[in-house]
This record gives C-alpha cells, sequence and structure tokens, in this order.
C-alpha cells in the first residue's frame, strides 16, 4: 500500500514546552490509524498541524507525496471533524449535509440521494427535516460527522469525533463509521483517549505520550506485545496488573520470583538482578476455589460486574490484584486462591520501564520456594 | 431500611413530560444508579429529589419525612453536578471544608475530616492550591470530597465521570466503588454508561422518555431484562434479537427466522402456550453465550457470514450476517475463526431468551 500520509520529524512547541517532539509515522491508502493518548500528549496538536490549523516547527508532513507544510488548510484535500462539533444551526440537517456536495457543483438530484443513503446508513433519516439548532449534542455531533463523510476526502482527519456521544450510541457508531471507511477505502487518521474505541476499529494503533511516540503496530501487537509499562497499562480494560518481583539470574537464564507466591516463572532474557514488576493482564489472572500449585490464598475484597463477565479485586499485600472471571464465580469476602498464567505475562524492567523480551518465559513448577 | 422512597414522580415542562409515573427505594447504604440515554429524564429526576424542581406529581420521602414542600436545603441531600463548581478563589482545603462552616464545627474538627476525606481521595498534595491548578481528575476528586464531607446526607451525582479521559474514568470508577464501600453512604449515581452503572451499583433503576423500564441488581437487569430496551441497553455488544415465527413441529416447538430455526426450551413452551404471543417473538441471545465455530455440526447448525471483527484486547467481537439480520458473537482474541469468511453458529438453549413482540416484554 502507498503511504497516503507521512509525518517526519514533526515537532511544535508552544513557549518552552514541547508538545510533539520528532514524531515520525506513515498513515497507507486506505488505513485506519488511530493516535490515542492521555489528555495532553500531544495528539490533537498533531492533527491540527495536518490539517493546516497549527504551523509545525520542525519536520514535514507529506500527503500524496506532497510536503504540505506551506498548504493553507483548504488546499490540503482532508476531511477534518473536530470534538466541537460545525453545524450550520439555521439550516436543516438535509441541507447541512448537501452543503459541501453543493460547493463542489453536485446536482441537485445525485445531492438528494447522496444525503439519502448516508442517513440512512448512519440512522439520520428521522433528522433530515429538523434545524440544526434543534439538535441536541449527540444529534449534532453524527451530523458534523456526516457532513464530512459525504463529500468522501480521501483523508479524513477526526479528533474525538465520538465525546459527546452516549456510550451505546458510541459502539455503534463505531461499527458503522468502521463499514463506511472501509466501503470507501478512505484513509481515516483517529484521534481519541479512548483505548477501546482505538482497538475496536483501528489498522494500526500509535501511542502516544508527552509528545513522543511510544510505539505503532496493529491492535493485537499493541495489545498483547505492548513495549513498555505505560502503554501496558494505558491499553486495555480492566487494565493490566503490575506487580513488584524480583529476578535472579543464572548465566542467560532467569528465575521471576514474586513476594508471596515464589518462583512464578523462568526464562532467558537480558536483565539485570534485582527488583523489577512483572505486568499480568486480568484475564491471566487464574482463580479457582481449591489450592492449586503456585496459587496462593486470598480474599474478594470487591467485584466489578460487567455482564459478560466479573472482575474480582482481590486483597495481595497491601494492594488489589484484578482477576477476570465468569459471573457467579465468587462474592464479596469470599476465600479464594489465585494464580497467575505467565505465558502472556510481561517482564518491566524497574526504572527504565521497558518490557523486556524474555524468550520461553514459562512457569516453573519444580524451583517454588 | 429504606433511606429514600420515590413513589408515583410525575413532572412536566410545558407539553414535555420529563417524568412520569416513576417509582423506586434505595436502602440505606445502597449506591443506586439511573441509567438511561439523554433526554431520559435523569437529571430531572434528581433535581426534583434535591428540590431545584417542583414535582407536579407523587412522593419525594426521605429518611421517613416526606420532602415535597421542603427546600433544598432542608432535604438532606447533596446534589453534585457533571460541571462541577468549585470555588475558583479557594483552595482545595477550603472547598472541601465549605459545607462544614455553616455547622457550628471547630477548626480542629473541619481540618480532621477535610483530612480524612482528602486521604481517601488521594488529593492530600493538592489541598493548599487553588482550582485553576488542578487537573481535569483533580477537579473532580475535590468535587466529590465536597459532596462526601457531609456524613448521613443522601450524595446524589449527575454524570460524575463523563468529561474525564476513559483511563481516568476507569481508575476514579473504581476508586469510586472503594470509598463507597469505606464509607457506606446513599448515593445515587446518573450516568448514560452502561458499563459504569454495572460495575458500580448495588442496583440499577433504567430511565427511557421519563419512564422506568426496570429496577434491579446489575445481575437481574443484565441476565433478566424485563424487555427489548433493557436488554438492548444493557451488555457491550447489546443482546442479538432476532424476529422469528413459532412452529410446532412433533411436540417440539421452534423458533423459525430467516436462515435459522432453533428449538425452544420446555420452559419457554409452557410459557408461550400459556400466553400466546399476537405478534411474533424475537429470539434473544447475548453475544458471549452464542457458540462459533469453523466446521457444521449439531451444537452449531447455523450458517452465516463474518461481516467484520473488531478486536478488543481480551476479547474480538465478530459481527455476522444471519439471513438478513446482524448478530454479534464473542470470542477469544486467539480463535482462527476471525480469519473466516463463514462461521457456523448455535444458541445453546439454556442461554436464549425469548421476546414477545406483541408486547415488547420478555417471556417469564
Amino acid at each position: 500500500m502507498e503511504a497516503k500520509l507521512e509525518l517526519k520529524e514533526l515537532t511544535k512547541r508552544f513557549g518552552t514546552v514541547g508538545a510533539v517532539s520528532g514524531l515520525s509515522l506513515i498513515a497507507r491508502e486506505g488505513e485506519f490509524l488511530s493516535l490515542v493518548g492521555p489528555s495532553g500528549c500531544g495528539k490533537s496538536t498533531t492533527l491540527a498541524m495536518i490539517a493546516g490549523l497549527l504551523q509545525a516547527d520542525g519536520g514535514d508532513i507529506v500527503i500524496d507525496k506532497r510536503v504540505v507544510n506551506d498548504l493553507p488548510a483548504q488546499q490540503r484535500g482532508v476531511g477534518l471533524v473536530f470534538q466541537d462539533y460545525a453545524v450550520f444551526t439555521s439550516l436543516s440537517v438535509e441541507a447541512n449535509l448537501a452543503f459541501g456536495l453543493e460547493v463542489r457543483g453536485v446536482s441537485r438530484v445525485a445531492r438528494k440521494k447522496l444525503v439519502k443513503a448516508l442517513a440512512e446508513q448512519l440512522n439520520l433519516t428521522s433528522l433530515l427535516k429538523r434545524r440544526g439548532g434543534s439538535l441536541n449534542m449527540s444529534e449534532m455531533q453524527r451530523v458534523a460527522l456526516a457532513r464530512v463523510l459525504i463529500v468522501e476526502p480521501k483523508l479524513l482527519l477526526l479528533d474525538e469525533p465520538m465525546s459527546n456521544l452516549d456510550a451505546s450510541v458510541r459502539a455503534s457508531l463505531r461499527g458503522e463509521l468502521r463499514q463506511i471507511q472501509r466501503a470507501r477505502g478512505q484513509t481515516v487518521f483517529y484521534v481519541t483517549h479512548d483505548q477501546a474505541e482505538a482497538l475496536s476499529m483501528s489498522d494500526r494503533i500509535a501511542v502516544m505520550r508527552g509528545g513522543k511516540l511510544l510505539q505503532i503496530g496493529t491492535p493485537e501487537e499493541i495489545y498483547q506485545r505492548p513495549s513498555n509499562r505505560f502503554v501496558a497499562e494505558f491499553i486495555g480494560d480492566p487494565p493490566i496488573n503490575v506487580i513488584a518481583c524480583d529476578v535472579r539470574r543464572d548465566g542467560g537464564s532467569i528465575a521471576v520470583d514474586v513476594p508471596g507466591f515464589g518462583n512464578v516463572a523462568v526464562g532467558r532474557g537480558i536483565i539485570d538482578e534485582g527488583r523489577h514488576l512483572i505486568g499480568v493482564r486480568p484475564h491471566d489472572v487464574i482463580v479457582g476455589h481449591a489450592s492449586t500449585p503456585g496459587a496462593i490464598q486470598t480474599t474478594v475484597r470487591f467485584i466489578e460486574n460487567f455482564g459478560a463477565e466479573h472482575v474480582l479485586h482481590l486483597e495481595y499485600l497491601n494492594e488489589l490484584i484484578r482477576a477476570t472471571t465468569v459471573p457467579g464465580f465468587a462474592h464479596v469476602g469470599a476465600n479464594v486462591y489465585m494464580g497467575f498464567d505467565m505465558t502472556h505475562a510481561h517482564l518491566i524492567e524497574a526504572g527504565t520501564d521497558r518490557i523486556v523480551p524474555i524468550d520461553a518465559l514459562s512457569p516453573n513448577a519444580k524451583d517454588r520456594h | 431500611m429504606q433511606k429514600i422512597v420515590i413513589n408515583a414522580l410525575g413532572k412536566s415542562f410545558d407539553t414535555v413530560t420529563a417524568l412520569d409515573d416513576v417509582s423506586f427505594g434505595v436502602e440505606t447504604g445502597q449506591l443506586f444508579c439511573v441509567l438511561g440515554p439523554t433526554n431520559a429524564g435523569k437529571s430531572t429526576l434528581l433535581k426534583t429529589i434535591a428540590g431545584l424542581y417542583r414535582a407536579d406529581r407523587g412522593e419525594i420521602v426521605i429518611d421517613g419525612e416526606t420532602v415535597n414542600y421542603l427546600l433544598p436545603h432542608e432535604r438532606r441531600v447533596s446534589l453534585l453536578f457533571q460541571n462541577m463548581a468549585l470555588f475558583p478563589t479557594l483552595t482545595g482545603f477550603q472547598n472541601i471544608a465549605f459545607p462544614l462552616r455553616t455547622g457550628g464545627l471547630a477548626e480542629s474538627e473541619i481540618k480532621e475530616k477535610v483530612g480524612a476525606i482528602a486521604r481517601l481521595l488521594k488529593i492530600e498534595q493538592i489541598l493548599d492550591r487553588r482550582p485553576a491548578t488542578f487537573s481535569g481528575g483533580e477537579q473532580q476528586r475535590v468535587a466529590i470530597g465536597r459532596a462526601l464531607v457531609q456524613p448521613g446526607r443522601v450524595l446524589m451525582l449527575d454524570e460524575p465521570l463523563t468529561n474525564l479521559d476513559a483511563r481516568l474514568r476507569i481508575e476514579l470508577r473504581i476508586e469510586f466503588k472503594k470509598l463507597h464501600k469505606e464509607l457506606g453512604q446513599t448515593i445515587i449515581y446518573v450516568t448514560h454508561d452502561q458499563v459504569e452503572a454495572m460495575s458500580l451499583s448495588d442496583r440499577i433503576a433504567i430511565l427511557d422518555s421519563g419512564r422506568l423500564h426496570q429496577v434491579g441488581t446489575p445481575n437481574e437487569v443484565y441476565h433478566t431484562p424485563a424487555n427489548r430496551f433493557v436488554a438492548e441497553f444493557i451488555g457491550s455488544p447489546p443482546m442479538n434479537l432476532m424476529n422469528a415465527e413459532l412452529n410446532k413441529n412433533d411436540s417440539t416447538l421452534y423458533a423459525i427466522g430467516k436462515g435459522f430455526a432453533v428449538p425452544i426450551s420446555s420452559r419457554h413452551t409452557a410459557l408461550l402456550n400459556a400466553s400466546p404471543p399476537r405478534n411474533g417473538i424475537a429470539v434473544g441471545i447475548r453475544p458471549e453465550n452464542i457458540e462459533v465455530s469453523g466446521a457444521e455440526s449439531p451444537r452449531n447448525p447455523i450458517a452465516a457470514d463474518v461481516i467484520w471483527v473488531e478486536s478488543l484486547g481480551s476479547k474480538s467481537i465478530l459481527s455476522l450476517q444471519v439471513g438478513d439480520a446482524l448478530v454479534r458473537a464473542v470470542v477469544k482474541p486467539t480463535d482462527p475463526i476471525q480469519k473466516e469468511r463463514r462461521a457456523w453458529i448455535g444458541f445453546p438453549l439454556q442461554a436464549q431468551h425469548i421476546l414477545d413482540l406483541g408486547t415488547e416484554c420478555f417471556v417469564r
């Protein structure tokens, strides 16, 4: 696939604060690329620079192999939707949707047809006759999105376009947006703080923090093989458990001990001996009603009910460990046994927060204390 | 003991009915969620309980006393809005201490109470600072602290986590639950987010267009939803509902829809025989209960096209075309079916729900 959008060492400072520092990435033609990170990580600033609303201090923005740094916003050929929607309040929803087509000289008949089709796809049909000003926030946001989608820009820049929507509307719109984008082969650059949104829609995800790109990869790569502690903790709900551990070395082999659990895994990797951390997803915390090798007894402090699954918060030293279980597995106050499935666990290097690749990380039943 | 009883509450604005015959009770120490979409009447309900709106009909009872004609400050409730208004010129400490100032407490007592709340909310380090220097999460914590500092009051929160980052929301949601366990206050919590409602509450009331659809524990509203609205509002993705006709073959009752036919459990058969539905039925099944396989088998007899796959890390959601309906199923992230075009699915008998399309209520 051709590169649709390329950022080369993109940099932006506000005063002495580096908002975006040397950001380089490529969005391929037809790709849905999400940029995720917490508030203030520089993701919206990045999008504003691509759109031409902010001037970059350094680096290049390349769209369709052309450096567009000095092109005004309207000549960059991008569609833009913000968190704060732009809808003409005095026009009907229908006229709002048709506006961009009219400007581009699309005939009246064709306009009508396109508006009708998109309205059906986005469940806006019942709103078409309403005035923009009479819509509620969630309706306005959907209309704003539709207004941009309808002119079929080849590169679509979206900045938290669903932030004002009800959770249930957001979930269904995710699928609709993805389908429309797929069907038209559009390239989407999507900015969000919501990791679930990014995971469910994207071909690839770029995780940003403090103006820097931390990792870029498919949703599976980002979730299963995070490169550092921040990515591991930012992606996934319920969040990953991060627990102190002690690493012992013997030649190229290492043994990972967790206080209370004893030795939980052995493997081969390059890391100093001493106190580090392991990251274990709640799905990989194994909870049972009977004692098993490697499991320790604990008490259920409280339970988060997610319907299809329940997350137990289990007492461990002065912390709580999250474990995903089927509904009805245990009640609050129950004594249960917990252990770790270490196959997908991560070893986090203390100080650097880097996730250290470990070969053949496996539970070791022989070496228990 | 019932801390709050709402009895046949009604409220209209001009021609718009905001609350229509709303009744429920909240036990002392419960965390009670009011869940519904935008414009359901959730905020109106809170404001009417707090006394900012006058009820047109019905009764509001707090601690055994009818409060319809009491002024807001006489009702012993605290209301925290979505946009929490902190006093910008006061420090974090002064903001939290504010409601205590009128109670004639000694300065040392105030200090102690504010300190205890701040410790729980992990905001001790910002107590000397002004709100302008707070992050979104810190503002929210201070506002919650100010509402929590008066024990004995009913705390009412209107979408307290809505404006926050997704990650912060997850964090605060868990902390909030811990906090409630420690303090044991009676809380009414309004949200549009079913995940928040499910994971936080002791009980949930589902409100839409001013009417209550169901009141129950998270398990009740999830596993035995009263009607279509509840089944489709709770759960992510929501329950699948597929229209079907009833058909008797030998002695077994079948639900037959476009692209599928499934036997109906003996329990449902008895209920359907007792009161036959007039407009047909829909078969309901939660996405996590659908069995998905790459090959046809007696367990998985229904052919489905895999339309698209959403990866959520710990699981994947398949959107499947069955007949003319879109069915969603949850599978493991490693399930090879995600790469296939065709799947075979089954609906386990014990996981089926049957919706009467005449009444839009589930057959139970």
